[in-house]
């Protein structure tokens, strides 16, 4: 903590700034896919399948968030949340499309 | 009623987590405790946390188990700060708390 | 980030914490006044504190507020009928007309007595609880949309906040019960955490519910994904009782009420009822809507009934037997809201909330005096670090300062001035932001202790303000066994006891610092490197 403070460079600001970024706007973006895909595989009604995965969507959020600032590589971060969130999206309109 | 019985019963139980803890006891009591008392506290402490936990749940099962969070920060709360500003009043509760659910029980089995 | 999980979760609890702090101090003191929302709105009308719990039957009652609505607003396009409860003893008959296009309908309320089924004369205007419920998710004077926004980022930093406070704090329960009030920061630590782990379940469960409440707004997704409209269509699905029932032209002779209240208290005999709302009751659509209560079954929407006006008969009811995903979500606003709670839970709640208070302002009070430790002798502390100790002193001193002068307000206002309940909230926020700029010049622990004894006295004269403007006082409180407002007064007394002992803790505090600093320092550094 010491050597940050006495460090604040540029790239250092920068490599928080884009690790919040990473965990508020990537975490948002896993989570609404991923509760999307949920809502549609869930074997209630259609109320129910909402509701259920909009309670759910939450803890999927703060976990994403917890490892996001986990993780020591911040590109690691970005790139797992990219292709994570584009799978899940794909699979999302495969089954959207199949129904 | 039943509700204070179980109040009191959690606050019974943290007290005895408390006193289970060398240094608390040892500032309550003012002798460092051996192996067997803190075992009987702990042990006597997670039985009663248990039933306060029934007599809740007894009740209703949501709404008991709501209160029943409440009763453990209220507990806690009390014994921390009777830990802190008046420690020697934690030792009479030692006799105070057993005579005073046993009241309450008898209170309640009767209405 | 930092070379360890522990490393970057202390980092993250830090910095998360700190950035929303003051927004979070905000909504968490709101919301904690607001489980004594009703109980606010009774204290702020004096009028209604002479009025007795209903001895008549809830049908009886019912037809009253019918009867008068019938005579008030024949052409009203609703009537609302709201039952007594042991929180507000009054009968709410509300009604509105239709506005030209684009306007909202407004509602015009009144209050009946339940027991001689008048009018309450002497009513003031003041929106009471409901300004600290809406302050809590509104922010007031803030776009209703960016506020909710901005509260739901709040909460979620909460949350993280707690997650990764729970990581770094190992030892939560070996050191549980460890409160050491002489010791400098250490002391603040002790509070810190001991706020946080003693209510720690109703923390984690209010953040996370509080999210839930909000949750459409912020993950519209899987209705968007289910249904072709979106959030809409599924609102129409999860709340048949919302649906728009339009006006027919015909006129409506003789409504059929007694035949449908008739078929309801036969089928469903033990069912308490919440409200009661007409619609368009003058015309042959209208339709009676009865709200039944939920006592302390942890659910959030009432079950539902719906009767034609014209003929009495039942047209459909919902949520008599929820579905399990309606149980959940139902369940976590319930929880949320507090509003199963009898005056037991309802204070520990109370008392819940306050931890949650206290956990937010001794963090952010630790923050700044580790900053302040850590700066040499002779330089002069950063712009950041004047500003974190600005807000917090006119956040978490200014807060209780303008409540209580919310309070004075609704007490000294006259009776009789236009947009009275508009200016009791400007003297709250008048009095928050002069304890914010005077925090701003003045951030000394001096001027810390003089907030706190300005508190005390606000609040120690407050039951003396009350006793000189109302008809009653404790005393008398105590011997009609008004137990509520006799609670307004204890907990008034009590606040300022609290302010009291900050105080002269306070004031101890920094006499000690003066005399002991110059010796102290080398060894308080030694021992931190």
């Amino acid at each position: 903590m010491s050597q940050a403070d006495n460090a604040l460079t540029f790239q250092y600001r920068l490599s928080v700034a884009s690790r919040f970024c990473a965990a508020i706007l990537g975490g948002y973006f896993f989570t609404a896919y991923c509760i999307s895909l949920l809502s549609l595989l869930l074997p209630t009604s259609k109320v129910d399948a909402v509701l259920y995965s909009v309670c759910l969507s939450i803890l999927i959020y703060s976990c994403v968030f917890i490892a996001a600032f986990a993780a020591r590589s911040l590109i690691k971060v970005w790139v797992a949340l990219i292709i994570s969130t584009g799978v899940i999206a794909l699979i999302t309109n495969f089954v959207q499309g199949s129904i | 009623m039943i509700y204070s019985l179980a109040t009191l019963l959690c606050f019974s139980a943290f007290y005895g987590f408390a006193m289970a803890k060398t240094a608390h006891y040892k500032s309550v009591f003012g002798v460092r405790p051996n192996q067997t008392i803190t075992q009987r506290f702990s042990y006597g402490a997670w039985i009663i946390i248990l039933l306060s936990f029934i007599v809740n749940l007894s009740q209703a099962i949501g709404y008991g188990s709501l209160i029943f969070c409440g009763q453990m920060a209220l507990s806690v709360l009390v014994i921390s700060l009777l830990m802190t500003y008046k420690t020697h009043w934690l030792r009479s509760l030692f006799y105070l708390l057993p005579a005073l659910t046993s009241l309450l029980t008898i209170l309640t089995i009767i209405s | 980030m930092k070379d360890t999980f522990f490393r970057s979760m202390t980092w993250l609890h830090t910095w998360v914490g700190l950035l929303l702090c003051w927004l979070l101090f905000l909504i968490f003191f709101a919301g904690t006044i607001s489980f004594f929302r009703h109980e606010i709105s009774l204290w702020n009308q004096p009028a209604v504190h002479k009025i007795e719990q209903p001895k008549v039957e809830q049908a009886t009652l019912i037809n009253t507020g019918l009867d008068y609505l019938q005579n008030k607003a024949p052409d009203a396009n609703r009537w609302w009928i709201g039952l007594p409860s042991p929180r507000q003893p009054e009968v709410h008959v509300s009604h509105r007309h239709s506005q030209p296009d684009g306007q909202r309908d407004k509602w015009i309320d009144e209050q009946l007595d339940p027991n001689t089924l008048n009018p309450i004369e002497g009513m003031v205007e003041t929106r009471g609880g409901n300004f600290f419920y809406r302050l809590h998710f509104d922010l007031h004077y803030m776009d209703r949309k960016l506020a909710r926004w901005l509260v739901c980022f709040a909460s979620l930093f909460m949350l993280i906040a707690l997650i990764s406070g729970i990581v770094i704090h190992k030892r939560i329960f070996k050191d549980l019960f460890q409160f050491r009030p002489q010791k400098g920061v250490r002391a603040w630590l002790d509070a810190h955490n001991l706020s946080s782990v003693l209510a720690l379940p109703f923390h984690l469960m209010i953040t996370y519910t509080g999210l839930v409440t909000l949750i459409f707004m912020l993950f519209p997704d899987p209705a968007n994904t289910l249904y072709e409209d979106g959030v809409k269509g599924f609102r129409a699905d999860f709340y048949p009782e919302r649906q728009r029932i339009e006006k027919s032209e015909q006129a409506l002779n003789s409504p059929a009420f007694d035949a449908a209240f008739a078929h309801f208290h036969q089928n469903w005999p033990d069912q308490k009822i919440k409200r009661v709302i007409v619609d368009h009751p003058s015309s042959i659509s209208a339709t009676i809507k009865i709200y039944g209560d939920n006592g302390t079954l942890i659910r959030d929407e009432y079950p539902y009934w719906q009767y034609s006006a014209a003929s009495g008969e039942l047209i459909k009811t919902a949520r008599l037997d929820p579905s399990g995903g309606e149980v959940l979500y139902g369940g976590m606003i319930a929880v949320h809201s507090g509003r199963l709670a009898h005056p037991g839970l309802r204070w520990l709640y109370f008392i819940c909330g306050i931890a949650g208070c206290i956990m937010i302002a001794t963090g952010c009070i630790m923050w700044a005096k580790r900053i302040r430790e850590r700066l040499k002798p002779n330089q002069s502390p950063s712009f950041g670090l004047k500003l974190v100790e600005a807000l917090n002193l006119g956040t978490i001193m200014g807060l209780p300062l303008a409540t209580a002068g919310f309070f004075y307000a609704n007490r000294l206002l006259p009776a009789d001035i236009a947009g009275r309940a508009d200016k009791e909230i400007l003297a709250f926020f008048l009095i928050w932001l002069v304890s914010a700029v005077v925090a701003g010049l003045w951030r000394a622990k001096r001027a810390w202790q003089g907030f706190a004894y300005l508190n005390a006295i606000v609040w120690l004269l407050l039951p003396i303000c009350n006793a000189l403007t109302t008809n009653g006082n404790l005393v008398t409180y105590l011997m009609d066994s008004k137990w509520i407002l006799a609670s307004f007064d204890l907990v008034f007394l009590a606040t300022a006891a609290v302010f009291f002992f900050q105080g002269n803790k306070l004031g101890l505090k920094a006499n000690q610092v003066k005399s002991t600093n110059r010796q102290k320092r080398p060894a308080g550094k030694e021992q931190k490197a």
